[in-house]
């Protein structure tokens, strides 16, 4: 960001906020998401005594418009919050990490190295906003309100635009007991008591007490935390690198605890040399989970002479991590030191079974051991001599590249050092090392902690036990501990279920359809009807719909002469989608809607068909097709076409199915007739008119969706006295449709009676007296005796046998296997059946 | 560590005739909340609400049908998976009472086998337009053997109560399916209830 962008951009974020609400800082990021780097603008912002950042997705960089910044995440300066800078840990150099409360921890990038400067200003200004809130321990955080409970109402742009899929119930309830955290937590002060020392390979022998060292505190500490070094350097130790624990110390220590409580071990971890004990009171141990340990070799082949020993736990809603270790020896290797102290914090890792988290993921940390850091002016006797500790002080090692390099322990603090160099003394004595080596005094022993609230109470070291070349230090602390007070947590834990359950009933997705009802008004039979359904997604989420299903039963959404555009599809918010619901009664469908209707009242606008326009994850939408039908010859049964007495047209669709339903013949046929008079027609015009046209039929049915067939259609339902409207294919077209559309097939004769007997002409005809009915034996023979005639003008029209059959046996039978119909068509266009017919034609 | 928010799910159906007020009991039991505009639900809504019954967090999934008569045949689908079912009448509709009995046949029908079932007379309220005395209401009940109750959803009268009540009724079939002893006592509690329709339940 050059100046001119930052300017315009700090105008921009600006006006996300209100007024009294000052925007400190903004720095750009950016974070991880999948495989994806994502920008994410930070803002640090401030509003009367309180602060908090903001994390913005930006849509548009640089953005210019309110609309280009989404608020992803609110975080409170507070006592939970914590950011970890420390570049040259974790998986990225340029990595920091924000952890908010327990379970929230962002992980963000910076952009690039080069902007050293602003990230410099980024992490000084939280650093002193962090400072300020531990200092005052209170800030109203009541403004951040209306930018936090936006997600319930708000579009959050990334959900809607289906980037990311909304928070999970259980999520968005953990989400907000954190959130409310402070309605049911208070901070209740806790002692902990940190010692350590350097041991110098001396067991505890049996007149050893440690009370002088672990019980000088007037009230008995609630945590001890004891960390010795150098309780067995042997080789055999090294080589194997010990982590069984030293029961015999560890009898010692608690032997040594403040008579005035009841202590139990929590956790010992040992490697080698270095071992940390904490000790709780008993009565603490309800309040403590999570608790797990690691370690750290460092130095040579890292089998943990050096290195780290650290212990996790969760107490009551804090996270507390302690560290013993031992760094590397000797004056000159400061570097070294530094190093093994980089190792510790970057491969120290707690892991509780569900998490892992390193030391700088905790709210509280306590960092003990015998760091080896020396005095650089070693040759001075003075300083054995001195009694003024703050002149020599500067010269600590530590103090140089803690304080003055910022090298290492950088955001750790220490309390003021009023005791003696506790090292390196001859031991049984209080005398300095007179051996040859002539160690010159040094500070080897320290407590360093880390994390708000946090007082040091007493920092000293206990001369009494001279046991050792090392003497042993100890910190007292109060650690403010983040407790849940369990009444005000129950009534908040019901409230947020309340919420949660109103965020699951706010964040269900939603379609929006413009009707339910959709009128297709009059349908007529192979007429096109087509109407438009608006769905829109207007609410916040994305919508994911499909039309489904009615019942189980079924497999299909819809009757099957409904057609919808889109079966299912995904609306982002905002979208919207014209859905296209098209009608066509075809042959097929003819009769069935004939069926569906039989029960409606006419005139009545009836609902065809009801779809179920599901949401995923959501409701279900009803759509009601209504439409009325205007019966045709076409999907009428041959019976009932036979017993109409006037035009189809003056006949109302109930009339219609009572006669079709009239199986028992109370309406008399035409007796005369051979066929229906629609049949008739349809054939008589093309004996006269079609038999000399060259594929007047065809395989491929060229004129199935021809508009003619309409005006036939209305030329034979009117009884209408005009001259066909249509073309002899149109009228071979409709002849077919006819037979198509009958509610059973012309051919009555089963697949399998075909299959064994359509290569025998007796045995057709047989099956033709025998298994089909008068009426409709009639028809099937009329039909053939005209297919006869087509077939006798071959010459001119080119209609073979196989062509006639092939267009005309699935038509008549509607089997699935084609072929044996098509055989038994053959075996009467190859013999002579003029006398056969005759007779039945005779039949009454 | 995802801590479920709830220990029981529980798919409730409201079904009646259109009008009785399926969705505004459901309204005013989810939201607490009451709107006399009448806008004919079109399909299926469901909302959910967690309930605390006997120490135990119950999340309620309450589907809410179309009553309209050309939807009767598609709403039957939804019955499959229901553990409770309110049949909704309105004491100031005749016929809304008389369609209960076609209510429970479809519920026989379509519905699990042992599904609790509950019939709610809404809108005690406008007692000035009643027509269906409770004494019917709680004939008819007792002729089924099913628990019912007056209910008004503008009124909040027994909105939340009889929820309360089903899910109790649901949650005892679920200990009685468990061998565990402990429940027995659980088992004579739902006796108790069945023969008074004094309420007994805890919803917080």
């Amino acid at each position: 960001m050059n100046n001119v962008t930052k300017n315009s951009i700090l105008q921009t974020v600006e006006q996300k906020f209100r007024l009294g609400e000052v925007v400190l800082v903004i720095f750009e990021a950016y974070q991880i998401v999948g495989v994806e780097h994502q920008n994410r603008l930070l803002a640090i912002v401030k509003s009367g005594n309180s602060s908090a950042l903001f994390a913005f997705n930006v849509s548009n960089y640089p953005p210019v418009n309110l609309s280009d910044l989404h608020i992803e995440s609110v975080i409170p300066i507070n006592e939970t919050f914590l950011i970890d800078c420390s570049s040259g840990f974790g998986i990225s150099s340029y990595q920091f990490i924000i952890i908010s409360g327990n379970e929230q921890t962002l992980y963000y990038y910076y952009p690039d190295p080069e902007i050293f400067r602003s990230k410099e200003v980024f992490e000084r200004t939280l650093k002193k906003l962090i400072q300020e809130y531990s200092e005052e321990k209170h800030g109203d955080f009541q403004w951040l309100e209306a930018y936090k409970s936006s997600d319930l109402t708000d579009i959050d742009l990334n959900i809607a635009l289906n980037k990311f899929p909304p928070k999970n119930r259980e999520s968005k309830f953990r989400e907000e007991l954190e959130r409310r955290k402070p309605e049911y937590t208070i901070h209740e002060p806790y002692k902990i008591y940190c010692g350590t020392w350097n041991v110098n390979l001396n067991a505890p022998g049996e007149d050893l007490s440690l009370r002088e060292w672990l019980a000088t505190t007037e009230d008995a500490p609630d945590i001890y935390a004891i960390g010795l070094q150098e309780i067995d350097m042997s080789p055999e130790t090294i080589l194997r690198g010990e982590i069984r624990p030293d029961y015999n110390w560890i009898a010692k220590i608690m032997e040594g605890l403040h008579p005035a409580d009841q202590y139990e071990e929590l956790l010992t971890v040992r490697l080698v040399g270095m071992m940390l004990t904490i000790v709780i009171k008993k009565s603490l141990r309800g309040s403590i989970s999570k608790c797990c340990s690691s370690m750290v070799g460092t130095g040579t082949l890292k089998f943990g002479n050096k290195g780290g020993v650290g212990i996790s736990f969760q107490i009551n809603e804090t996270f507390m991590c302690f560290v013993n270790s031992h760094l590397a020896a000797h004056v000159q290797e400061f570097e070294r030191r530094n190093e093994d102290h980089d190792e510790i914090l970057r491969r120290m890792s707690f892991n509780d079974g569900f998490k892992s988290r390193n030391i700088l993921e905790h709210h509280q940390i306590f960092w003990i051991g015998d760091l080896n850091y020396r005095l650089t002016k070693t040759d001075d006797e003075g300083i054995r001599t001195f009694c003024d500790y703050e002149k020599i002080f500067y010269l600590d090692q530590l103090y140089i590249q803690r304080v003055q390099e910022k090298r290492v322990f950088r955001d750790f603090q220490e309390g003021k050092i009023n005791f003696r160099p506790t090292y390196k003394y001859d031991p049984g004595t209080d005398d300095w090392d007179s051996s040859e080596k002539n160690r010159a005094p040094a500070w080897c022993d320290r407590i360093f902690w880390k994390g708000a609230r946090i007082e040091q109470i007493a920092y000293e070291s206990v001369m009494q036990l001279r046991m050792s070349d090392h003497k042993p230090v100890y910190g007292v602390f109060i650690a403010y501990i983040l407790t849940r007070d369990e009444a005000k947590f129950k009534k908040v834990h019901e409230e947020v279920l309340k919420t949660v359950d109103k965020y699951e009933n706010d964040n269900q997705p939603q379609i929006t359809v413009a009707e339910t009802d959709i009128d297709f008004g009059m349908i007529r039979f192979h007429e096109h009807y087509s109407r438009e359904l608006l769905v829109a997604n207007n609410c916040h989420l994305p919508v994911d719909f499909e039309f489904i299903s009615k019942d189980d039963s079924s497999n299909g959404v819809c009757e099957d002469w409904i057609n919808i555009s889109h079966l299912k599809g995904e609306l982002i918010t905002g979208n919207s989608l014209s859905i296209r619901i098209d009608i066509f009664i075809d042959e097929k469908a003819a009769s069935k809607i004939i069926r569906r209707l039989r029960d409606s009242t006419p005139g009545e606008k009836v609902p065809l068909d009801i779809l179920v326009l599901h949401v995923k994850n959501g409701r279900d939408v009803f759509i009601t097709i209504f439409g009325e039908y205007q019966p045709s010859v076409f999907g009428l049964r041959l019976g009932t076409l036979m017993k109409l007495q006037k035009p189809l047209i003056e006949y109302t669709l109930q009339e219609l199915v009572s006669i079709d339903d009239d199986v028992n013949n109370t309406i008399p046929y035409h007796k005369d007739a051979k066929a229906p008079r629609e049949i008739w027609l349809l054939t008589d015009y093309l004996y006269r008119n079609g038999l000399l046209i060259p594929h007047l039929f065809t395989v491929q049915r060229k004129h199935k969706l021809s508009p003619r067939i309409c005006a036939i259609r209305d030329w034979l339902d009117e009884w209408s006295t005009e001259p066909f409207p249509g073309t002899p294919q149109t009228a071979g077209e409709a002849l077919l449709k006819i037979l198509e559309a009958l509610p059973e097939p012309l051919v009555t004769i089963t697949e399998h009676n075909l299959s064994i007997y359509a290569s025998y002409f007796d045995k057709c005809r047989e099956l033709v007296v025998n298994k089909m009915s008068l009426l409709n034996r009639k028809i099937f023979l009329y039909i053939l005796m005209f297919l006869k005639e087509i077939q006798k003008n071959y010459a001119n029209n080119g209609m073979d046998d196989r062509t006639i059959v092939k267009v005309f046996s699935h038509p008549m039978c509607r089997h699935q296997n084609d072929q044996h119909c098509q055989r038994f068509l053959l075996q009467f266009l190859a013999n002579d059946f003029k006398e056969f017919a005759k007779n039945e034609f005779a039949k009454q | 560590m995802a801590k479920k928010t709830y220990d029981l799910l529980f798919k409730l159906l409201l079904i009646g005739d259109s009008g009785v007020g399926k969705t505004c009991i459901l309204f005013r039991f989810s939201d607490d909340a009451f709107t006399s505009t009448f806008i004919s639900t079109i399909g299926i809504d469901f909302k959910i609400k967690t309930v605390e019954l006997r120490g135990k967090k119950i999340k309620l999934q309450i589907w809410d049908t179309a009553g309209q008569e050309r939807f009767h045949t598609i709403t039957t689908s939804y019955y499959r998976g229901a553990m409770g079912i309110m049949l909704v009448y309105d004491i100031t509709n005749e016929k809304s009472f008389e369609n209960i009995v076609k209510w429970l046949r479809n519920i026989d029908e379509h519905a699990n086998e042992d599904v609790e079932r509950m019939i709610l007379g809404n809108k005690c309220d406008m007692t000035d337009k009643r027509v269906v005395n409770k004494e019917r209401g709680e004939a008819i009940a007792r002729e089924y053997g099913i628990r019912f109750m007056e209910t008004s959803a503008k009124a909040n009268i027994n909105i939340e109560k009889a929820f309360c009540e089903l899910a109790e009724a649901i949650l005892d079939k679920t200990a009685d399916n468990d061998n565990n002893p402990e429940n027995q006592s659980i088992v004579v509690d739902r006796k108790a209830q069945d023969n008074s329709s004094v309420y007994k339940g805890c919803c917080a």
